[in-house]
């Protein structure tokens, strides 16, 4: 055999500490000081604002003895859900390579010479496991402060137990994903695990006696109303996942790795562009989500001649993975639950319910969003680029609806009342149309013709539009839901029903102005132009 | 070999040749799947120790997958890789293989210098190994050694990538199309490279479009949709890149 010794670990990591710091020295000589402290300054004032009008809403009048029993009875579960969604996000992160995004050329150089990988990795992952725990640490010490304005207890004591529980369970999460990542053990074991866990607390949140291990955990939360200590286990176990995670680290996938180094990069810079079309694409190739050879159903060749738009777009459908069909369906059942609780009373469920159909909106846009990306192409068609992209509105339009038929049909099996048959084909509809709207705006505005407007804008003036920009369209599939608001708010005098109707029929002129602009916006951006003197495409 | 060759590979970490009864690459009924898609179905290969090896066939013909699985940056659906005898994620493994893929992997803010020391020591050198300074020569990099291969055009990076693969110690040789961006005295430089170290008893493993190249090696292997379709020597191997 041609001999080639393996160095020493000692040897090989040295050399791995000097690479970095040096690379930390030129990055540190490179860094705009002025802009890092202007980073910080309005990080600041943006949190500071944010708390202060949390604050404002929460207000500080103590709430009486039995809402602190109904607080001390459901608190938990929703602090024990929390933890589950964080866990079960923490072991699929885990399951594509996350949570670390190597570098790729650390991934090429570092990884695969003949380092001790989990000594290399040390220190980029103590690196996130400190950021995360930190993140936790604030955001949830802040939630317990809000919480001591209307609760009993000291804020000292709901800052440190919002703290304490907000850094375990991130240290749970990113120590599972860890330990996920590394593949210690078959990754069904974990999956399975948080998805039982998570079901687990959805059944608590619901109403059932509360059993799941999470929502002992999250009692941590409500530690100055009484402490228990069944709630303990869960900082043995974050410590334990964090640290046991860090020491095997090593055993990540490298191809996993490759792929999420090539993807978390561009995820991260269409986060900062607010581009979610972007986001939900990147998504899906971090996951391995790849179309289906073998479509799912043909559509017939006389409907593709007459509508070859639609049958494009369907055709797109037809090639989703199992995934992607599922993911549709639960975000379809997850608004119809979101809608069943506003039924209920819980009105926050609105934005749960808006979101889900604004990511469902966004995955069956797909076909738009492809030809928004190739502008060229579209030009060269024989149609008016407003009637395609209209065009391009109804399959999204069919997806969307049979997913609120989904999510109806659950609603209906968790409650079959009556009511839920009447009013709930109403907020299908809106809630539908709404999802398409909204995923359309997302789209649109994230094309160059919509983003060059913004170039020239005074700061003043860029700041708002960016702002609105970044929440108009979620907001549009939130307003899809209002009739569901409306209905729950009418239902103990008024017909729910007509009141629904009403709402349902000023959220339809809403999409059709949506619509009526996809219709005429690159009209209206190419008169604008000549008008200006410049050139037109 | 060149006397610099033959003073290369002594301070790059004394590799030499001797018997071998373990292949120094040795693919067992490897299975690649992306979803529904086969990129490579049941290929099985050995490579003896101090082979060359030219790997050929059209666009998605399945060399790159094979290479990755063997430079250990993919992993097998099924089957298994060996790299003299050892599993291609092990330490030896790493020791004794060097990877150049067909895009250039390097640092933004590392210099040429900085790069190729940084590897050298990585792979158990001091950094300061007299093939660092031939290498740089070699290839035409001695005035920029100094310099960001972040500010190169691509066939100065794709210099700068050769350097690196080659800076350090190995056995196996993995190379994918070597001659993208280069001109043609980084183009002769790559192959006399590429011959000093079969010279001297590394195995060497190229994919290449190439058709000028491929007598200079041992034998030939032709993919064709993820198949190996032929395996033997390398005249007759431009008709089955015409037709395969």
């Amino acid at each position: 055999m041609t001999a080639v010794a393996v160095p020493g670990v000692e040897q090989t990591h040295d050399a791995a500490v000097d690479l970095r710091a040096t690379r930390r020295r030129r990055r540190l000589g490179d860094t705009q000081w002025g802009d890092l402290a202007y980073r910080v300054y309005t990080t600041a004032m943006v949190s500071f604002t944010i708390l202060v009008l949390l604050s404002g809403w929460v207000g500080d009048s103590q709430v009486d003895a039995a809402a602190v029993r109904s607080v001390q009875d459901v608190g938990p579960a929703w602090a024990g859900l929390l933890l589950a969604v964080a866990l079960l996000g923490g072991v699929r992160s885990g399951s594509r390579g996350g949570p670390l995004a190597l570098e790729g050329t650390d991934v090429h150089h570092l990884l695969l010479a003949p380092t001790n990988r989990s000594l290399t990795l040390r220190r980029p992952t103590v690196g996130v496991l400190g950021y995360g725990a930190l993140t936790g640490l604030v955001t949830m010490g802040m939630v317990g402060l809000l919480m001591s304005q209307r609760l009993p207890g000291g804020p000292t004591a709901w800052m440190a137990s919002g703290a304490v529980f907000g850094a375990a369970m991130a240290a749970l999460a990113l120590g599972s994903a860890l330990l996920t990542s590394s593949r210690v053990m078959p990754r069904a074991v974990p999956v399975l695990t948080a998805w039982v866990l998570a079901l687990w607390a959805v059944a608590d949140v619901a109403g059932y006696r509360p059993t799941a291990p999470t929502t002992y955990a999250g009692r941590m939360l409500f530690w100055p109303l009484g402490s228990d200590a069944r709630a303990a286990p869960l900082l043995v176990l974050a410590v334990a996942a964090a640290v046991i995670g860090t020491l095997v680290v090593g055993g990540l996938s490298i191809e996993a790795a490759r792929r999420r180094t090539l993807l978390v990069g561009q995820l991260r810079f269409a986060v900062t562009q607010q581009d979610m079309r972007s986001v939900v694409l990147l998504r899906r190739q971090l996951a391995a989500e790849r179309p289906r050879n073998r479509p799912w159903f043909k559509v017939p060749r006389s409907f593709g001649r007459r509508f070859p738009v639609t049958t494009r777009d369907l055709q797109s459908v037809a090639h989703w993975p199992p995934i992607r069909l599922l993911r549709v369906a639960v975000l379809g059942a997850g608004a119809g639950l979101a809608v069943r609780g506003i039924w209920q009373g819980t009105t926050p469920l609105i934005l749960v319910a808006g979101l889900a159909a604004f990511i469902v909106g966004l995955d069956a846009t797909e076909p738009l969003a492809q030809d928004v990306d190739h502008p060229t192409l579209v030009a060269s068609l024989p149609v008016a680029e407003g009637v395609l992209m209209l065009r391009h509105l109804v399959q999204p339009v069919i997806v969307a609806l049979l997913a609120g038929v989904v999510g109806l049909v659950v609603a209906w099996a968790v409650d079959p009342a009556p009511e839920v048959l009447r009013v709930g084909p109403v907020i299908v509809v809106t809630g539908a149309l709404g999802a398409v709207a909204s995923a359309a705006v997302s789209v649109l505005y994230g094309s160059g013709q919509d983003n060059s407007a913004g170039v020239l804008m005074m700061p003043e003036v860029a700041g708002p539009r960016l702002v609105i920009r970044t929440a108009w369209p979620p907001t549009v599939a939130i307003i899809g839901f209002l009739p569901a608001l409306a209905a729950a708010r009418a239902r103990s005098g008024t017909d729910a029903v007509g009141v629904a109707v009403t709402v349902g029929l000023a959220v339809l002129v809403l999409v059709a102005m949506v619509f009526t602009w996809v219709r005429f916006r690159a009209d209206l951006h190419r008169a604008l132009a000549e008008s200006m003197g410049g050139a037109t495409t | 070999m060149s006397a610099e060759g033959a003073k290369r590979r002594k301070s790059g970490g004394g590799r030499r040749r001797e018997p071998e009864a373990i292949p120094a690459v040795r693919v067992d009924g490897l299975v690649k799947e992306y979803g529904e898609v086969t990129a490579l179905a049941e290929v099985s290969i050995d490579v003896a120790a101090g082979e060359s090896i030219v790997l050929v066939g059209h666009n998605g013909s399945g060399k790159s997958t094979l290479l990755g699985l063997i430079a250990g940056t993919l992993e097998p659906t099924d089957g298994s890789v060996a790299i003299h005898g050892q599993a291609p994620d092990t330490m030896a493994a790493r020791a004794m293989r060097s990877w150049l893929p067909d895009a250039p992997v390097l640092y933004d803010d590392l210099t040429v210098d900085e790069h190729l020391r940084f590897v050298a020591r990585l792979h158990g050198g001091s950094g300061d190994e007299p093939v660092i300074d031939e290498l740089v020569e070699r290839l035409g990099l001695a005035e920029r050694r100094d310099q960001l291969p972040s500010q190169f055009s691509r066939g100065l990076r794709q210099k700068t990538a050769i350097a690196v693969a080659l800076c350090r110690p190995f056995s196996v040789l993995l190379v994918d199309e070597p001659f993208v961006g280069l001109d043609a005295a980084g183009r002769a430089a790559m192959l006399d490279l590429l011959s000093e170290a079969h010279a001297d008893g590394s195995t060497v493993v190229v994919a290449t479009h190439d058709p000028a190249v491929l007598e200079r090696f041992d034998r030939g292997l032709v993919m064709s949709n993820g198949e190996l379709v032929h395996d033997g020597p390398t005249t007759g191997l431009p008709d089955w890149l015409g037709g395969a």
